[in-house]
C-alpha cells in the first residue's frame, strides 16, 4: 500500500516540478517522498523507478502519438533504435535517476529489518 | 566535455569516500558510521548518475547527447515535436518595438509581416526568422567563421583552419564596416539583431531547437557581424572556386599548346548572356596593360589543393517580354542551384511597412529579401562564373616571415593568431600571415606538411561588400531606373541580375566587381613580388554588360559565359555552363508572340533534357557499332540508342550513359589523375569538342595498359567498365536500377545528420539540364512571377519554412519540389481577413 502511495506521490510531484525544473528534479522528488515514507531498500528504489518510468513513458508516448511520431522516428533512427525502444529507454533513464534518489533517502533511515517487514506486509 | 573530466570527478568522489572511511569519530557508534558511509556512497552514485546524464559523453569518438536532459519528455527533444506547422504564440510582448507588428501566416505557412515603420519591420523579421530558423542561422555563422570544431571536435579542424586562412571573418568585417558607414542600413541591421536577440533571450532549455539539445550547446547572442558572416558564406559559395593551381600544373606539365587545347578560356560555341550589340558597347573602355612576358612559374608541381565549394553552384534565371506572353505581362523565372540542405536555405516571407512592401526568398540572418518581387518589379540572380580568386606566391625575406619582397622593396606582414577551440581537446592556435595581396593560405603546414611554397589569396570576398544595401534598394525599387540605382551598390559576388517590371521592362546586368585584368591574368599562380601582377583598378560600373528589352523578347542566364570576346575587358571564366543556357534560349526563342504562360515557365524549370548527351552519345554509339558489330543486340546498347536525352528518374538510359561517359573520361584523362600533381580534367564540353576535332597526340592512350589505345578502344573499354560498374550497383543495392535510384538525390541536414535529412529522392534532372538536380545539389528554390498588377507568383523550396525537424513544415514542400509543382504565393500587401490565414500573431511593444 505504502508503495502505491509513494508511486502516486512521486508521479504527482514530478509532473508538477518537471514543468519548470530540469530532469534531475525527479531524483529530488523521489528522495523527499522516500524520506518521509519509510520502507525497505527495494521499495525505495522501485517506487522512484516505476513512478518516473511510468510518468515519462506516458508523457513521451502522448507526445509521440499527438505528433504522429514526427520527431521520435528521426531521433530513434539517429540512435539506431525503434520508436518504441527510444520511448522505453527514455522511461528507464528517468526511472534510474528517480530510483537512485529514492534509494539515497532510504540510507538515512534507522529502522531495523524487522520493523521494515512489519510495515511492508 | 571529455571522458577525462568525468574520470577526474569520479576520482575526487572516491577520495572523499576514503576520507570519510578513515575519519575517526569516537562518539559515533559503528552502525551510525556505516549508515553515513552507505548514504554517502548511494548519494555519490546518484549524483554521479545525474552528472553523467546531464553532460555529453563521447563513446568511440561518437558524441552522445546528455541523455537525461535530452530524453526528458518535459524539457528534452520530445518537446520539439509538434503537429502544428505554426506553433507560435498569438501575442508576444517584446522590448524594442515602437508599435504593434501584425504577422499573418497563410496556408503555405508563409509569414506576412505588417509594421508601422521599417525599424519595427526589420526587428520583427529578425524575431520571426529566429523563431523559425535559429539553429540554422547560428550554425551557419559558426561554419562561416571556422568554429565548427567548437561544436563537434577535432574532425572539423581542417575545415575551420581553412575558413580562418581564407580570411572569412576578415572579409565579413570589411562588409560590416561598409554597412556601418550607411546609417539607415545599419539602423535596420541593428533592429534585426535586436529582434533575433529578443527571441533568443526568451528561450529556456525546453524551447531550444533540437540541434542544440543534440550537440549540447546554447545559442550565442546575434550580432551584426553574424549577418555579415552569412553574406560572406554566400560570397564564398559563389566565388570560392578556381583552378589556378591545377592550371599552373597543367601548363607546366603539358606545355602551352596542349594546355590551350585542353583548357581554353572560351568554349568553341557560346550563347552569351549579354552579347555585344551590333553597334558595339556604348562606352569608351579603359586601357588594359599588356600581358607580361612570363606569367607562369615553373618551379615544381603542387600536389594538393584545398577544399572548394561545388563548381556547379549557380542558377537559372530569365525574363520574357510582355509581347511574348499570353497575358501581355512580362514573366520572370528563377531557380538558384546550391547545395541541397535542411533546414532550407531560403525562407519565404512578405515584408510590409510604409514605402516598403516586398515578398520573396530571405536568407536566415539577413535583412530584407534576396530574390523576389514587390508591387512594381521582380528580380533574380545567377552567378557570374568568373575567376574571382587569384593566388600570389610570396617570397619572405626572413625566417620569421616578418617581411616579403614586393616591387624591389621589403614589405611588412601582419600576423593574426587564430584561436580554434576544439571540443573535447586542446585549443589549436594557427598563425595566419597577411600580405597586402591577402592572407597566406598555403604554407609548410597547410593543407599538408609537404608544402614548400607560400601562396597568398587575393579574393573578391576581401573587399567591402555593399550587397545588403543593394538588396534593400531592390526590395523597394519602383522601376527600371531604381533597379539600376540599387545595383550600383552590388559589388560581390558578381551576379547576372534579371529584372522584369509591371510597366513592361525586362533586363539583365552582369553586375559585380571585375578588375581590368590583362589578358590571362590570374589563370595561373602569380609572382607576388612583381607589381605588374597586381590587380588593376576595377572597371567602371557603367561598363558592365547588360540587356534591356532586347529584340528577341527575353533575357536569360545560366552561368554560361556572360559576354563574348568582343567585350572590351578580358574575362577569366571559372566554370561556365555550356548547356543549360543554350537549352533555355532555344526553348524561349521557340515561343511565338503572345503564347507564354507562367505554366510554360514552370515546365521549363523542370526541363530535364540534356544537350550534353545529345552531342556525344550518337558519336559513342557509332564508334561501338564500328568496333563491335554484335553490340546492337546488347540490351543496354538498345536502351541507349532509343534514349530521348531526358534525365527522367524512371529511365535506365541516363544511368548507362553517365556511367559510360564517366568511365570514358576516367580512361581518357588518366594523365590528370596524378598523386603528385593536382590536375583537373578538361570540361565535358571541351572533351566532346576534342572528340570531334582531335585530341592532342599522346593523350588518347591510357598509360595504365600495355597496349596503345585509340579513341575507339577507350570508348569500348569504357563500355565494358560501365557494364561492370552497373552489375556491382545491382548487387549492392536491392533496388531497380533507374536514374532516380542511381542518382539518389538527398537533402542533407546542415550538421550532416542522416536521421534529420531526406534521402533517396526520386527526382528528374542532372547538372547539365535546366532542372539541374544532382545528388546533393540542385534548385534550392524556384519561383515564377507574372508581372500583372499586382504581380502573381508561384514558388517552392526543397524543404519547408520551419527549421525544426519535429515540425511538419520542416520538409512539407519536398514532394512539390520533387514533382515540379508550385505553391501560389499570397502577396497580401495589407492584413486580410480571410480563410487563407491560419494564424495571426501580434508582436507588441513591451517597455520594462
Amino acid at each position: 500500500m505504502k508503495f502505491v502511495v509513494k508511486l502516486i506521490l512521486i508521479i504527482g510531484l514530478c509532473y508538477l516540478l518537471q514543468l519548470v525544473l530540469p530532469f534531475w528534479i525527479v531524483a529530488v522528488a523521489a528522495f523527499l517522498v522516500n524520506l518521509v515514507i519509510k520502507t525497505n531498500g527495494w521499495s525505495s528504489f522501485f517506487s522512484g523507478f516505476f513512478a518516473v518510468a511510468i510518468l515519462w513513458f506516458i508523457v513521451a508516448s502522448g507526445i509521440d502519438s499527438r505528433t504522429d511520431s514526427i520527431l521520435t522516428e528521426r531521433i530513434a533512427q539517429l540512435f539506431s533504435l525503434s520508436s518504441f525502444l527510444l520511448t522505453a529507454i527514455t522511461a528507464i533513464v528517468g526511472g534510474l535517476v528517480a530510483g537512485m534518489g529514492g534509494l539515497t533517502a532510504r540510507m538515512l533511515h534507522t529502522q531495523s529489518k524487522k520493523s521494515k517487514s512489519k510495515y511492508y506486509s | 566535455m571529455s571522458i577525462y573530466d568525468h574520470k577526474s570527478i569520479y576520482n575526487s568522489i572516491g577520495i572523499c569516500i576514503k576520507k570519510v572511511l578513515s575519519f575517526r569519530l569516537v562518539n559515533f557508534d559503528y552502525k551510525f558510521r556505516m549508515r553515513i558511509i552507505k548514504f554517502l556512497i548511494t548519494l555519490s552514485i546518484t549524483l554521479g548518475l545525474v552528472y553523467t546524464l546531464n553532460n555529453q559523453l563521447v563513446i568511440n569518438n561518437q558524441p552522445i547527447p546528455p541523455l537525461g536532459k535530452f530524453l526528458d519528455p518535459f524539457q528534452g527533444f520530445w518537446q520539439n515535436a509538434t503537429s502544428d506547422p505554426v506553433p507560435y504564440s498569438s501575442e508576444e510582448g517584446l522590448e524594442g518595438l515602437t508599435a504593434p507588428v501584425k504577422i499573418q501566416y497563410d496556408s503555405a505557412f508563409v509569414p506576412h509581416i505588417f509594421a508601422k515603420n521599417k525599424e519595427d519591420l526589420f526587428f520583427a523579421q529578425g524575431f520571426i526568422i529566429a523563431q523559425h530558423r535559429l539553429w540554422q542561422m547560428d550554425f551557419q555563422t559558426y561554419a562561416a567563421s571556422g568554429r565548427i570544431s567548437e561544436l563537434i571536435g577535432k574532425q572539423a579542424l581542417q575545415f575551420d583552419q581553412l575558413q580562418r586562412r581564407k580570411g572569412m571573418v576578415y572579409g565579413a568585417e570589411k562588409a560590416l564596416e561598409a554597412m556601418a558607414n550607411d546609417p539607415e542600413l545599419y539602423a535596420y541591421i541593428l533592429k534585426y539583431t535586436e529582434g533575433v536577440n529578443s527571441y533568443i533571450n526568451g528561450l529556456k532549455y525546453k524551447d531550444l531547437p533540437v540541434e542544440y539539445k543534440l550537440l549540447d550547446y546554447t545559442p550565442e547572442p546575434w550580432t551584426p557581424l553574424k549577418s555579415a558572416l552569412l553574406l560572406q558564406y554566400m560570397i564564398d559559395n559563389l566565388t570560392g572556386w578556381d583552378q589556378d593551381i591545377e592550371k599552373t600544373n597543367a601548363y607546366n606539365l603539358f606545355g602551352k599548346d596542349i594546355f590551350q587545347q585542353l583548357y581554353p578560356n572560351y568554349s568553341a560555341e557560346i550563347d552569351p548572356i549579354a552579347p555585344t550589340p551590333s553597334t558595339g558597347w556604348d562606352f569608351d573602355s579603359l586601357k588594359t596593360t599588356p600581358t607580361p612576358d612570363s606569367i607562369v612559374f615553373n618551379d615544381g608541381f603542387i600536389s594538393e589543393v584545398t577544399e572548394m565549394p561545388d563548381p556547379d553552384n549557380g542558377s537559372n534565371n530569365w525574363a520574357v517580354s510582355g509581347w511574348k506572353t499570353k497575358s501581355g505581362n512580362p514573366i520572370l523565372s528563377s531557380d538558384m542551384h546550391l547545395g541541397l540542405n535542411l533546414p532550407s536555405l531560403w525562407f519565404l516571407i512578405e515584408l510590409s511597412a510604409p514605402d516598403y512592401n516586398t515578398m520573396g526568398f530571405a536568407l536566415a540572418g539577413n535583412v530584407g529579401v534576396v530574390a523576389g518581387f514587390n508591387q512594381y518589379n521582380a528580380w533574380a540572380f545567377t552567378d557570374v562564373s568568373r575567376d574571382e580568386r587569384d593566388w600570389y606566391k610570396i617570397t619572405f625575406t626572413d625566417e620569421n616571415k616578418e617581411e616579403y619582397l614586393f616591387d624591389g622593396t621589403n614589405i611588412k606582414t601582419s600576423k593574426v593568431v587564430e584561436e580554434i577551440k576544439v571540443r573535447g581537446s586542446e585549443t589549436v592556435y594557427d598563425t595566419v600571415i597577411y600580405t597586402h595581396h591577402g592572407p597566406i593560405v598555403y604554407d609548410e603546414s597547410f593543407p599538408s606538411i609537404e608544402g614548400t611554397d607560400y601562396y597568398a589569396l587575393k579574393w573578391i570576398g576581401h573587399y567591402p561588400s555593399r550587397v545588403q544595401k543593394a538588396l534593400i534598394e531592390l526590395n523597394r525599387s519602383k522601376n527600371y531606373t531604381d533597379y539600376l540605382k540599387a545595383l550600383e551598390n552590388w559589388d560581390a559576388p558578381a551576379q547576372h541580375v534579371a529584372f522584369a517590371s509591371v510597366s513592361g521592362d525586362i533586363a539583365i546586368r552582369v553586375q559585380g566587381l571585375w578588375p581590368n585584368k590583362w589578358k590571362n591574368q590570374g589563370l595561373f599562380i602569380m609572382d607576388g613580388s612583381q607589381k605588374s601582377m597586381e590587380w588593376p583598378e576595377f572597371i567602371p560600373t557603367d561598363h558592365y554588360a547588360f540587356q534591356h528589352n532586347p529584340n528577341r523578347g527575353f533575357v536569360s542566364s545560366a552561368n554560361q559565359h556572360s559576354v563574348d570576346q568582343s567585350y572590351p575587358y578580358w574575362q577569366g571564366w571559372a566554370s561556365p555552363d555550356n548547356y543549360r543556357g543554350r537549352r533555355i534560349n532555344s526553348i524561349l526563342s521557340g515561343y511565338d508572340s503572345a503564347s507564354i504562360t507562367p505554366k510554360h515557365m514552370m515546365e521549363l524549370q523542370q526541363d530535364d533534357y540534356g544537350i550534353l548527351p545529345s552531342e556525344v552519345l550518337p558519336l559513342l554509339l557509332d564508334s561501338m557499332r564500328n568496333v563491335r558489330s554484335d553490340i546492337t543486340t546488347d540490351s543496354i546498347f538498345t536502351s541507349l540508342s532509343s534514349w530521348n536525352y531526358h534525365y527522367n528518374a524512371d529511365y535506365f538510359a541516363p544511368v548507362a550513359f553517365l556511367s559510360w561517359w564517366q568511365n570514358i573520361k576516367r580512361l581518357l584523362w588518366d594523365e590528370m589523375r596524378n598523386e603528385e600533381i593536382a590536375l583537373n580534367s578538361p570540361t565535358d564540353y571541351q572533351t566532346i569538342h576534342l572528340f570531334k576535332n582531335g585530341i592532342p597526340s599522346g593523350l588518347v592512350d591510357n598509360k595504365h595498359t600495355a597496349m596503345s589505345e585509340t579513341l575507339n578502344d577507350i570508348i569500348s573499354m569504357g563500355y565494358d567498365s560501365m557494364k561492370h560498374d552497373l552489375q556491382i550497383w545491382i548487387k549492392k543495392n536491392e533496388k531497380e536500377l533507374n536514374w532516380g535510384n542511381y542518382k539518389s538525390t538527398s537533402i542533407i541536414h546542415l550538421a550532416r545528420i542522416p536521421a534529420l535529412s531526406t534521402m533517396n529522392i526520386h527526382v528528374n534532372g542532372e547538372d547539365d539540364a535546366v532542372n539541374s538536380t544532382k545528388r546533393n545539389h540542385g534548385p534550392s528554390q524556384r519561383i515564377v512571377v507574372e508581372m500583372s498588377n499586382p504581380p502573381q507568383a508561384w514558388a517552392v523550396i526543397p524543404g519547408g519554412q520551419s527549421g525544426n525537424p519535429g515540425n511538419p513544415a520542416y520538409d512539407n514542400m519536398i514532394e512539390a519540389w520533387r514533382e515540379g509543382s508550385y505553391l501560389k504565393m499570397n502577396f497580401l500587401q495589407e492584413p486580410v481577413d480571410s480563410n487563407i490565414i491560419i494564424l495571426n500573431q501580434t508582436l507588441v511593444p513591451d517597455k520594462q
